[in-house]
C-alpha cells in the first residue's frame, strides 16, 4: 500500500539525460498529484519515453531526482518499483510465454498470493478480451494484443501509480474504450495514472491533467483546462511546440495534373 | 539497377562498420586470414600446374569440397551476405529479375566471393599445359564461382523459408547441428584409421573423376576432361553445370520475387495445452517462475534448443571416440566437459532475453533471484543428464567408481554455473535475434562473445585444479574419499554461491545500464 503523507504520486526534479553530447531530456521538473489521470504529450523525439524510463527505474538519469509517492526511485529502486505498475513502449515481452503465463509470471515476481493472481488474471484476460488467446504465446499476438497484455501485467498488483508509455498505440477502438474505463476506475479509486501519447484528442477526452513536453523540457503543465486556456488541446499544442504552417510553397507538383 | 544495388550494398556496409568497431576488427582479421588461405591455395594450384601435373586431380577434389563447404559454412555461420535485404524493395516498383541480378552482383562483389574468384582463376595455370584445357579452365572458373555462390544463396534462402515457422526452426536447428557434426565425425573416422589413407596418384585421378560426377564437382572437372581429350565428357559436364546454374538461378529469382510480394513474417498460432510449468510453479514465487521459465524455454525457444544441442556435441563426440578406440580418457573428459558446458549455456542468457528482461527490472526482481532461478532451471535439466552419463560410463568401466570423478563433476558444474552467473551479469553476451536463424549471431558482437566464452571456460577449469590435485594425493580409503566428496561439494557450493551473489549484486547496481546494452543490441 502506498505510504501515507502528502507527497505527490510522481515528482520529477531537474531530471536530465545526456546521450553523448546530446541532451534528450534537460532539467525536467514535473509534479503529478495523487488521484489524477496525467497525460504527457509531445512531438516525436520530445523525450517522453526517456522521461518515463527515468521515472520508472529503466534508465539512469544523468542528473535529477525521481520520486514515487515520496520514495526516491534511484535511491531505493525495489521499494519504488513495488508502488508502480509500468507498461513500457518499444521493449519486448517474454514472447515465448502465453498471455496467461505472462500474468502469472509477473504476479509471482511481485510476490502476490497465487490465489489472488489466479483470480485477477482471469478477470483481466476477460475484460481485455484476451481470454480466447490466453494459451497462445505472446510471439503470435498482434501489436494491439501485446499492448493489452503489457497493460494487464502492469495492473495485476493494483499499483498506486500506473505509468503507461503510449498505451493506446495499435489498440482497436473497442479495447481502447475498455482501457479508458479501466484507467478512469483506477483514478476514481484514488490511484494515479501517468500516460504518454501524441494523440491530442485522446488526451483531451481522457486526462484531467496534462504536460506538454518538447525538446526534453516541459513547455506547459497543469490541469488540462488551464493548459488549454479555452482553446482545443490540438491548437494549444501546436502553438506551444511552434507549428510550422504549410505555406503552400513548394510541393506544387503534388497538385499538378496526373496522367 | 545493378550499379545502384552494388553501391547500396557497400554504403550500408560501410555505415555498419563505422558504427561498430568490433565488426571492423573481425572483418580485418577475416580478410587477412582469407588472403593467407587464398595465397596458399593459389600457390598450390599454380605449383600443381607447373611442377606436379600428377597432383592436378587434387585440384578438382579440393575445389569441389570448397563449393560444398561454401554452402555448409553459409548455413552454419549465417555468413551469407545479407547486407541488402530484398524485402526492403517491396514498396518500390521493381521487377524481380533486374533486382535479382543486382543483388547477386552485389553479393559477388563481397570479399569472400572475390577471394574465391582469385582461387578459381588460378586453375588456369593448373591446366596450362594445353591451350584448350587452359581456356576450359577459364570458363570453368566462371561457372564454378557462379555455382558456388548461387548454391549457397539458394540453400540459405530455402532454409530461411523452412525456419520461418517455429516447428520448422526446431527441425532446421536439429538438422544443422547434425551437419555441423559431420566434419568432426569425419575427423574421428580418419583419426581412428577406419578407411585406408594410403594415397597414390592413380587413386587421386580416380577420385577426381568420381568427384567430377557430383554436382559440386561438375564445373571444376571440365578442364580435366578437356586435358584428357575426353571432349564428350567435357561437353556433357559443361551442359550439366550450365543447367544447374540455370535451375538455381530460377529458384533464386523466385526467392527474390517472394521477398518482394510477401515481405512480412508469417504469424503463427502456437497454443500451449494444459497447465504449463510456469503456472504450476507460480506458488514458489519469483525463484519458482524464473526457474520454470528457464526450463520451458529449453523446449519453446529454438535458439536455446540449439544451445542445448551444441552443449552435447563435444561430450558425445568424446564418448564415441572412447567407445571406438577403447581408451577411457576421452569419456572421462566428456563427463567434465558436459558439466562445464552446461554452466556455459547460461552465459548468454540476458542476450537471449533481450529487452524483455525489462520485466525483471520494472518488477524489482533482485539480482540474486534472477541468477539463482536460472541456475535452478539449468541444473534441473543437466544434473539428471550428468547422472545418467556418469552411470553409463561407470557401467562401461570407462570411469572408475570412486569419489574422484563425482567430485570433479560437481565442482565443474558449480564452477561453470557460477562463472556464467557472474560473467553473464557483467556482459550480456551474444544471441541470435528471436525468430531468426538460431545459428545467426548478431553482427559484430563476436569479440565480446569470444572473451566471455573464454573466461567462462578457463575459470571453471582452474577451479578444478585443487580437486584434481586432492584426488591424486587422497588415499583410496572410504573415509578419505568421503572427505574428498564433501570437500568438493562445499567448494562447488562456494563457487556457485559467489557467482550468484556477485552477479546478482552487479545486476542490482547496473540493471539500467545492462538494459541499455540489450536495447542497443536489438537495433
Amino acid at each position: 500500500m502506498p505510504p501515507s503523507g502528502s507527497s505527490p504520486a510522481l515528482r520529477l526534479r531537474g531530471l536530465s539525460k545526456a546521450f553523448g553530447a546530446m541532451w534528450a531530456v534537460r532539467e525536467l521538473s514535473l509534479e503529478v498529484p495523487r488521484g489524477t489521470l496525467y497525460g504527457i504529450v509531445g512531438p516525436n523525439g520530445a523525450g517522453k519515453t526517456t522521461t518515463l524510463s527515468m521515472a520508472t527505474g529503466l534508465l539512469r538519469p544523468t542528473a535529477g531526482v525521481a520520486e514515487v509517492l515520496g520514495v526516491d526511485v534511484w535511491a531505493d529502486p525495489p521499494r519504488a518499483k513495488a508502488l508502480m505498475g509500468v507498461s513500457p513502449d518499444g521493449l519486448r515481452l517474454f514472447e515465448h510465454l502465453t498471455g496467461r503465463e505472462m500474468l502469472a509470471y509477473v504476479g509471482a515476481l511481485r510476490r502476490l498470493d497465487p490465489a489472488v493472481v489466479e483470480q485477477r488474471l482471469g478477470e483481466l484476460l476477460t475484460v481485455l478480451d484476451l481470454s480466447a488467446d490466453q494459451d497462445v504465446v505472446v510471439a503470435d499476438y498482434s501489436a494491439g494484443m501485446v499492448k493489452k497484455i503489457s497493460l494487464a501485467a502492469a495492473l495485476i498488483h493494483a499499483p498506486a501509480l500506473l505509468v503507461l508509455d503510449e498505451p493506446f498505440e495499435a489498440v482497436d477502438p473497442v479495447s481502447g474504450q475498455v482501457i479508458r474505463s479501466i484507467l478512469r476506475r483506477i483514478v476514481a479509486g484514488g490511484g494515479t495514472v501517468v500516460m504518454s501519447s501524441h494523440v491530442m484528442e485522446l488526451v483531451e477526452g481522457l486526462c484531467d491533467h496534462v504536460a506538454v513536453v518538447a525538446a526534453g523540457a516541459v513547455l506547459a503543465a497543469g490541469p488540462i483546462d488551464e493548459v488549454r486556456g479555452g482553446r482545443s488541446m490540438h491548437d494549444r499544442f501546436l502553438e506551444l511546440v511552434g507549428a510550422r504552417p504549410d505555406s503552400g510553397e513548394g510541393l506544387s507538383w503534388l497538385s499538378a495534373a496526373r496522367p | 539497377m545493378i550499379g545502384l544495388v552494388v553501391q547500396l550494398r557497400w554504403r550500408l556496409w560501410s555505415r555498419l562498420v563505422q558504427r561498430n568497431v568490433g565488426l571492423l576488427v573481425s572483418t580485418i582479421i577475416g580478410v587477412l586470414v582469407g588472403l593467407g588461405l587464398t595465397a596458399v591455395a593459389v600457390s598450390a594450384l599454380v605449383g600443381a600446374g607447373l611442377a606436379a601435373p600428377q597432383l592436378r586431380g587434387a585440384a578438382v577434389i579440393a575445389l569441389a569440397m570448397l563449393t560444398l563447404s561454401w554452402t555448409v559454412l553459409s548455413v552454419l555461420a549465417a555468413a551469407a551476405d545479407s547486407t541488402v535485404d530484398p524485402s526492403r524493395f517491396a514498396v518500390l516498383p521493381v521487377r524481380p529479375r533486374p533486382l535479382a541480378v543486382g543483388l547477386f552482383t552485389a553479393v559477388l562483389t563481397g570479399i569472400p566471393p572475390v577471394l574465391l574468384s582469385i582461387v578459381a582463376l588460378a586453375t588456369v595455370v593448373t591446366w596450362s599445359d594445353r591451350a584448350s584445357s587452359a581456356a576450359a579452365a577459364l570458363g570453368s572458373a566462371v561457372l564454378g564461382v557462379l555455382l558456388t555462390v548461387l548454391l549457397a544463396r539458394v540453400v540459405v534462402g530455402l532454409l530461411a523459408g523452412v525456419m520461418s515457422s517455429r516447428r520448422g526452426r526446431a527441425v532446421g536447428a536439429a538438422l544443422i547441428s547434425l551437419v555441423a557434426l559431420t566434419p568432426a565425425a569425419l575427423g574421428l573416422a580418419l583419426g581412428s584409421g577406419l578407411p585406408a589413407t594410403t594415397l597414390d596418384t592413380s587413386d587421386l585421378d580416380a577420385a577426381a573423376t568420381v568427384v567430377g560426377r557430383t554436382p559440386v564437382g561438375w564445373p571444376w572437372a571440365i578442364p580435366m576432361h578437356v586435358q584428357a581429350g575426353d571432349h564428350a565428357a567435357a561437353a556433357l559436364t559443361t551442359l550439366l553445370t550450365v543447367g544447374a546454374i540455370a535451375a538455381l538461378w530460377a529458384l533464386y529469382e523466385r526467392q527474390v520475387a517472394r521477398a518482394l510480394t510477401a515481405p512480412l513474417r508469417s504469424v503463427g498460432d502456437q497454443r500451449i495445452r494444459g497447465r504449463g510449468l510456469i503456472l504450476r510453479w507460480a506458488p514458489f514465487g519469483a525463484l519458482g517462475v524464473i526457474a520454470a521459465r528457464r526450463l520451458v524455454m529449453w523446449r519453446r525457444d529454438t535458439r536455446l534448443v540449439t544451445v542445448a544441442v551444441q552443449s552435447l556435441v563435444l561430450p558425445l563426440l568424446l564418448v564415441t571416440q572412447s567407445l571406438v578406440t577403447g581408451e577411457a580418457w576421452s569419456a572421462r573428459i566428456a563427463l567434465i566437459a558436459l558439466a562445464v558446458l552446461s554452466g556455459l549455456t547460461l552465459l548468454n542468457d540476458l542476450a537471449y532475453d533481450g529487452t524483455s528482461w525489462a520485466l525483471h527490472v520494472t518488477t524489482g526482481v533482485r539480482g540474486w533471484q534472477d541468477r539463482l532461478g536460472r541456475v535452478i532451471g539449468t541444473a534441473l535439466l543437466y544434473v539428471p543428464l550428468l547422472a545418467i552419463l556418469y552411470a553409463v560410463l561407470t557401467g562401461l568401466d570407462l570411469v572408475p567408481p570412486d569419489a574422484r570423478w563425482p567430485s570433479l563433476v560437481i565442482v565443474a558444474l558449480g564452477a561453470g554455473l557460477g562463472t556464467a552467473c557472474l560473467v553473464g551479469a557483467l556482459m550480456p553476451g551474444v544471441a541470435p535475434k528471436p525468430g531468426g536463424n538460431p545459428f545467426a549471431s548478431t553482427t559484430g558482437s563476436g569479440t565480446q562473445g569470444l572473451v566471455g566464452g573464454l573466461v567462462a571456460f578457463i575459470v571453471p577449469i582452474g577451479c578444478l585444479i585443487p580437486v584434481a590435485v586432492a584426488g591424486l594425493v587422497v588415499p583410496e580409503s572410504a573415509p578419505a574419499q568421503g572427505i574428498l566428496l564433501v570437500g568438493s561439494v562445499v567448494w562447488a557450493a562456494t563457487l556457485l554461491g559467489a557467482g550468484i551473489t556477485l552477479g546478482g549484486m552487479r545486476l542490482d547496481a547496473r540493471a539500467p545500464e545492462m538494459l541499455d546494452r540489450l536495447r542497443r543490441a536489438e537495433l
